[in-house]
């Protein structure tokens, strides 16, 4: 057999490769955290916005690690290139230089910190008593419904095609003329094709 | 080392959030408080793909491209309201009316 087909064979018998080791996922996590940390706290609104395109880039790259690479690319080209330009473009309008002077915080800001908190807390709890909620594991593409039920609907396909043939070489057809050279082996014909 | 699941991606896309509201509610600088909303919907996107990939199929990506849309479209809508408010008033503070 051709190495490029059993290649191809192996890959829908045992699905998609893992796009990287979970030590690129905790980078890009860790990565996405503690820039948009800085985001939050930054006197400058220019680092902030730096910060935000390496939290963009960062959840890019998570989009990746998930099988979206659509959803990724449309991430860097209208987050990372479109939507952090019109930023720059605002900080660079209005006064960088005297807004990084004056008092970053309201004065509510422990209100604000302790909502957050609880925010972060009732996450926290739902997280842990909807534990049991999630898979152990993601679910590969290769066993989704689709790649699951093709070969069964193609050789029902394949099935209703060789008995519409098989009517038309009948004897009964045969009075109105030739469709075939009659050489029909239904258990030759009703055989799965090579590779399914 | 353990397999990455959906809750890992749900700890994170938390963790984004959080930092996000924090950002809303302390800051003064509107320009930041922008950048803190865009912080939350880029947690909820991650959500949402996350989803998408634990329930293998593509509704969770849709949805996150409308919400980039949306994200998009705020974006320039409070820029260019900031910009008019600048322009009236020669601050990007917004708090100081408030409290």
């Amino acid at each position: 057999m051709n190495p490029a087909l059993n290649s191809a064979a192996a890959t829908m018998n045992t699905g998609m490769a893992p796009v990287a080791t979970p030590w690129f996922f905790y980078a890009l996590a860790g990565a996405a955290v503690i820039s948009a940390l800085f985001v939050i706290t930054r006197r400058n609104a220019v680092h902030s916005a730096l910060a935000l395109i390496v939290t963009l880039l960062s959840v890019a790259g998570l989009y990746l690690m998930l099988y979206a690479p659509f959803v990724a690319g449309v991430q860097i080209i209208v987050y990372a290139g479109g939507i952090m330009v019109l930023f720059l473009f605002v900080i660079m309008l209005v006064n960088v230089e005297r807004s990084s002077k004056e008092r970053q915080f309201n004065r509510i800001w422990p209100v604000g910190l302790a909502a957050a908190c609880a925010l972060m807390a009732l996450f926290v709890s739902a997280l842990v008593k909807g534990r049991a909620l999630f898979p152990e594991r993601l679910v590969k593409l290769s066993e989704g419904r689709t790649r699951r039920t093709s070969p069964r609907r193609f050789t029902e396909t394949r099935a209703e095609w060789v008995s519409i043939r098989s009517l038309l070489r009948s004897p009964h057809c045969c009075c109105c003329g030739d469709f075939g050279s009659g050489d029909y082996d239904e258990e030759k014909d009703l055989k799965p094709a090579t590779g399914f | 080392m353990a397999d990455i699941t959906t809750l890992h991606y749900l700890v994170v896309a938390a963790a984004l959030f959080v930092l996000g509201v924090i950002g809303v509610l302390t800051r003064r600088n509107v320009v930041i408080v922008l950048m803190s909303i865009e912080l939350i919907l880029n947690a909820v996107n991650l959500n949402l793909v996350a989803f998408s990939r634990m329930w293998g199929n593509l509704h969770g990506q849709m949805f996150a491209i409308f919400i980039v849309v949306d994200a998009a479209a705020e974006a320039a809508a409070g820029l260019g309201i900031l910009i008019a408010f600048f322009r009236n008033r020669r601050r990007s503070m917004w708090m100081r009316l408030i409290c």
